[in-house]
């Protein structure tokens, strides 16, 4: 585990991530990991800000400016915590003394009654939809006798195209 | 199977959730009873296996639906969708140059370049990445794909057009465009070719995908004013009233907007067998029931598997077996060919069954 620093300065990751920006929020595919991810805007917001150079309370202060009201620093810390959860973060961020051993329902409830903003939310995306619209199974994946394999020279031979 | 409580299939309502959904604003869904919403319920996840999840989104995301539990479904799926676009565009690029490199010239077919096409492409998901090549440079693509570098892609290679088209090769090379994926030049092929080749492919695969059908609305639509007709639906009759049956498809089933093209694609009568025989594909939209089911020979060994394997290949998909059969879309009792398919493969079986026994 880190130890808590002083005026951290959260770094972004940003090799190995695919990020569209939608209307209403962004979204980040972890090539390393598979896995997807849909930030809501408080949460991109906080991501967006976390250039390594920039400390906790200085993000609370632009996100203010961006929202036009105050946002306290836990709105940023829980935005943190998750981010690191889900490796979008270079370091995985300790939250403040006061903020530790309460579960997450509790803090975002905590921290949703001091902020007028919306709580960052970073949703995982999962849907069926991209293996059953491929007609075929590329080589080395996995299949099963009743899907064909792509390539010609392709068999579905103990559990994968090969 | 999916029926409502009423009786009618609750295809119609899927194809009422896909009408027109290709469009940059879609027409408003035209159900809205409660019994109706509760059945979307239980289309959805069939929707969305089916790849028609991001359309369905697309259709009902300024519409009161959009508060639904399975809005939320189709919102993931389109949002999916949308970073799985990306990493495709990626590898598209990375695989057309790698062919490139080793003096291969591919014409990409569907997937991305009929995606392209689309208000977003995330409306449009796909898995592989289909190649036509020309047959003499088949294997040295073939050795590009079986590289180290090559193997990670998820292609579909068709030496030629294979089973998809007739014309001349070099005739789709000749009408192919060239178009920029990022700084890859990628041959796609003409919107005459491409709508016969989506045509084709839809039919041979039974037509069970709702949101395949999407794809011709979306061609006939976009280029079918200032389209050739004449090189689209070639010399070859039959195969001219397949193309004809599957626009029809896309007015009947998705009101697909045919103002302006032909009479003939106007006011096509479709067989009276057609129409049901795809509601009823649409009935189950599930992958795994279309896939090329594994050699009988395989199950040689296991006689109640392979009563099993025999039954689950009856009926065939009367479109399928019509395609197969290469027969013509007319009001004939499809049995005809679906005997005739059935009996090919049979025979076929049959031939190589003294192999395949020596084999094992």
């Amino acid at each position: 585990m880190q130890k808590p620093k002083t005026n951290f300065q959260p770094q972004a990751r940003q090799e190995g991530l695919i990020v569209q920006q939608m209307p209403d929020e962004v979204l980040v595919y972890d090539l390393e990991r598979h896995q997807a991810h849909c930030l809501n805007r408080t949460a991109a917001l906080v991501w967006q800000h976390c250039n390594g150079q920039t400390a906790v309370p200085q993000i609370a202060r632009r996100l203010g400016k961006e929202f036009q009201t105050t946002v306290k620093e836990d709105v940023v810390y829980l935005a943190l915590d998750q981010l690191g959860k889900d490796h979008l973060l270079e370091e995985r961020v300790m939250l403040p003394a006061e903020m530790k051993g309460i579960s997450r329902r509790e803090l975002m409830r905590r921290v949703g009654l001091a902020t007028a903003v919306a709580l960052p939310v970073i949703v995982s995306i999962v849907s069926p939809t991209s293996a059953n619209a491929a007609t075929c199974i590329a080589s080395g994946q996995p299949c099963n006798p009743n899907v064909i394999c792509c390539s010609t020279l392709s068999t579905c031979n103990s559990g994968n195209c090969i | 199977m999916l029926k409502t409580r009423t009786g009618a299939t609750l295809s119609l309502l899927l194809a009422d959730l896909l009408a027109g959904a290709w469009r940059a604003a879609p027409p408003a869904p035209q159900f809205f009873t409660a019994e109706e919403t509760a059945d979307l319920e239980t289309v959805a996840p069939l929707l969305i296996a089916s790849g028609g999840g991001a359309l369905a989104f697309w259709k009902i995301r300024a519409t009161t639906l959009k508060e639904t539990a399975f809005a939320e479904d189709f919102k993931q799926t389109y949002r999916l969708n949308t970073l799985q676009a990306v990493i495709h565009e990626r590898e598209i690029e990375q695989v057309v140059w790698l062919l490139q490199q080793a003096g291969v010239e591919p014409i990409l077919v569907k997937g991305w370049s009929i995606a392209r096409l689309y208000p977003e492409q995330a409306l449009r998901p796909y898995g592989d990445i289909d190649l036509f090549v020309r047959p003499e440079q088949f294997a040295a693509a073939e050795a590009v794909l079986q590289s180290e570098e090559g193997r990670k892609f998820f292609v579909d290679l068709h030496r030629g057009a294979s089973h998809l088209d007739t014309e001349p090769l070099e005739d789709l090379y000749a009408r192919s465009q060239v178009v920029n994926l990022g700084e890859t030049s990628i041959r796609v092929l003409a919107p005459e070719d491409h709508l016969r080749v989506l045509c084709v492919h839809y039919l041979h695969h039974g037509a069970w995908r709702p949101a395949g059908l999407c794809d011709i609305g979306l061609m006939v639509e976009s280029f079918g004013r200032g389209m050739d007709w004449d090189v689209c639906l070639t010399k070859n009759r039959k195969r001219a009233g397949w193309i004809a049956c599957t626009v029809g498809l896309a007015r009947e089933l998705l009101r697909a907007d045919l103002s302006g093209l032909p009479a003939q694609l106007r006011t096509k009568q479709l067989p009276r067998w057609l129409v049901p025989a795809v509601l009823k594909e649409w009935e189950n939209p599930v992958a795994v029931r279309h896939v090329v089911p594994p050699p009988l020979s395989r199950k040689l060994s296991r006689p109640l598997e392979t009563i099993k394997a025999i039954r689950r290949r009856w009926p065939p998909n009367p479109i399928q077996a019509t395609i197969v059969m290469n027969g013509s879309f007319n009001e004939w009792p499809r049995i005809i060919f679906q005997a005739g398919n059935y009996a090919a493969r049979t025979a076929k079986f049959l031939t190589g069954l003294p192999w395949k026994i020596s084999e094992k």
